[in-house]
């Protein structure tokens, strides 16, 4: 394994900011749909076991 | 991988990942987040449930917990990490600033890591002894210590694996996480075939002086905080996703409904055999062969885990404690979270499963709040931008320097969410205040850090024009052209 020195560490970083902000990135926000379904699975678990108490 | 030309890949990878790095497809993420999911720690989240309600309820709490808390850590810090591809802490200093981030870190890594690495190599050592004793190779009272040197061996080839990268524990993962899911289903299916469905569905749980609806909330609350203990790991293996949605319900599906199987087979075990651990009762359960080819999966089980803990959380360590863990690199600070690991197991290991369920709610106090800051910083004060470059250039008087690297609206919603859930709930005795049987103790943490955070920015830290707020994009885009903006 190749024996990292520090400033190897921000030479990579320049050169990964300077490729991203180049790069066509694929969209990486979660469909608005998905983002529904989890918020809706959160909020249902704790109205479930509201639910479930009660039952 | 991609690396670079002069640092290794995986310490490359602990920078935000390019595009060819994020090819992780669903199937991948679902394997590697199942592998984390089945091990000890199922198995016990399950028996600890089974000290709180029955059955019926255990399920209720096991599942409904889960999902609740990974609901909240997917919209706090999984999707926003996913989004920009950084390590999840470095997400977290647009929040807390480096010094609160590192802190933060100090008590949320490796005040974890090590413990449940050592809990994780201490069972496979358990389960080595049980399947060396079920083949004679062994007495029953072994003169030799068998069962810490396995486990001290079994640490050391996960490092070994660990610190080769995260490709390692994709192909891994896909190898035995099938093996896993059915060791956890058939042991689940074992006691209740065994013992039979009446039996486990009636069985009590220890007398309690709570009523029904508070050790349900008490048994949820657990779950709640185990989900949320994935924190900065779950995302730190998120951003490999070649997609969204794929990387989303791939962690969602390995951390809710697959984490399940073990933690059902544990809170059964635990309420009509008296235990969680597998390692105890599956050979004399099962039979011999049966139970002896469990054992090994197990400990497949536990090594796939400890790889995928130390791949996860070491990008977090290289990249928020300074230049010495950047010099020891990827493969030096996992060796490093190995020997923290083994040195817990050979002092402290008689203590460690007692202690479990205490500890973890000690972390709940810290999780819960945080878990608020940040949604009220991604969400409502940055409406879900931040600058990539200024997160790695967080110095004191940089975009996100704050005051002296920490964020004080943040650290003091912090505090108050601290002390929110110790008054809820006493962690030591688990003794619950009023309020808690409905609430919960992380929701109420959650709601006030979040408030808390929201208007001490807006009076403290907005006005100062400290942490970046008041940049709109095109102000990101005239200071630095070649910033990557999420």
């Amino acid at each position: 394994m190749t024996g990292p020195r520090p400033t190897g560490v921000e030479g990579e970083l320049e050169r990964r900011l300077k490729i991203l902000a180049r790069a066509e990135e694929p969209q990486r926000r979660l469909p608005f749909a998905d983002t529904m379904a989890f918020a809706a699975i959160t909020i249902g678990s704790f109205l479930a076991v509201l639910i479930a108490q009660v039952l | 991988m991609a690396g670079s030309n002069n640092i290794e890949a995986a310490l490359a990878e602990t920078l935000p990942l390019l595009p060819e790095e994020r090819s992780w497809s669903f199937r991948d993420m679902l394997a590697v987040k199942g592998g984390l999911a089945i091990a000890t720690w199922g198995f016990l989240a399950g028996g600890a449930t089974g000290q709180l309600v029955g059955f019926a309820d255990g399920m209720v709490a096991l599942f409904f917990g889960t999902a609740l808390g990974i609901g909240l850590l997917f919209f706090a810090l999984l999707l926003p990490v996913y989004r920009t591809g950084t390590e999840s802490f470095v997400f977290m200093r647009s929040a807390f600033g480096p010094s609160g981030t590192s802190l933060l870190a100090v008590v949320l890594v490796l005040g974890v890591v090590p413990f449940n690495s050592a809990i994780l190599s201490g069972m496979v050592g358990d389960a080595t002894r049980e399947v060396l004793i079920g083949l004679e190779f062994l007495s029953p009272e072994p003169v030799w210590p068998v069962a810490q040197a396995t486990a001290l061996g079994v640490l050391a080839l996960s490092c070994l694996l660990a610190a080769r990268g995260s490709d390692t524990l994709r192909r891994f993962s896909l190898a035995v996480v099938p093996l896993l899911v059915l060791l956890s289903g058939g042991l689940l299916l074992a006691v209740f075939w065994q013992n039979g469905s009446q039996a486990v569905f009636s069985a009590a749980p220890p007398v309690s002086h709570f009523d029904r609806a508070t050790r349900l909330m008490l048994a949820t609350e657990l779950n709640v905080v185990l989900a949320l203990s994935w924190f900065g790991l779950a995302g730190n293996l998120m951003r490999y996703g070649r997609s969204a949605r794929g990387a989303a319900w791939g962690t969602w599906i390995g951390l809710v409904p697959i984490s399940l199987l073990p933690a059902l087979a544990g809170l059964a075990s635990s309420l009509v055999l008296g235990s969680p651990d597998p390692v105890q009762w599956m050979t004399p359960l099962v039979g011999p062969v049966i139970g002896l080819a469990m054992l090994l999966v197990l400990i497949f089980a536990n090594l796939a885990s400890l790889i995928g803990m130390l791949q996860g959380n070491v990008p977090t360590i290289v990249q928020n404690f300074g230049s010495l863990a950047r010099a020891l690199g990827f493969a030096g600070n996992v060796v490093m979270l190995g020997i923290a690991a083994a040195l817990i197991l050979l002092l402290a290991s008689d203590t460690l499963y007692a202690r479990f369920y205490t500890v973890v709610a000690f972390y709940g106090a810290v999780f819960a709040p945080t878990i608020g800051i940040l949604l009220a910083d991604w969400l409502v004060l940055r409406r879900g931008a931040v600058d990539i470059r200024a997160l790695h250039h967080a110095a004191p008087g940089s975009v996100y320097g704050f005051i002296a690297g920490f964020n004080p609206a943040a650290m003091i919603a912090l505090l108050a969410g601290f002390g929110a859930y110790l008054a809820l709930l006493e962690p030591v005795s688990q003794t619950p205040a009023a309020g808690f049987r409905y609430l919960s103790a992380t929701l109420p943490s959650i709601a006030l850090a979040f408030a808390v955070h929201l208007v001490l920015s807006r009076i403290l830290v907005i006005p100062r024009d400290l942490g970046g707020y008041r940049r709109g994009p095109g102000d990101r885009d005239a200071a630095m052209p070649e910033a990557p903006m999420i």
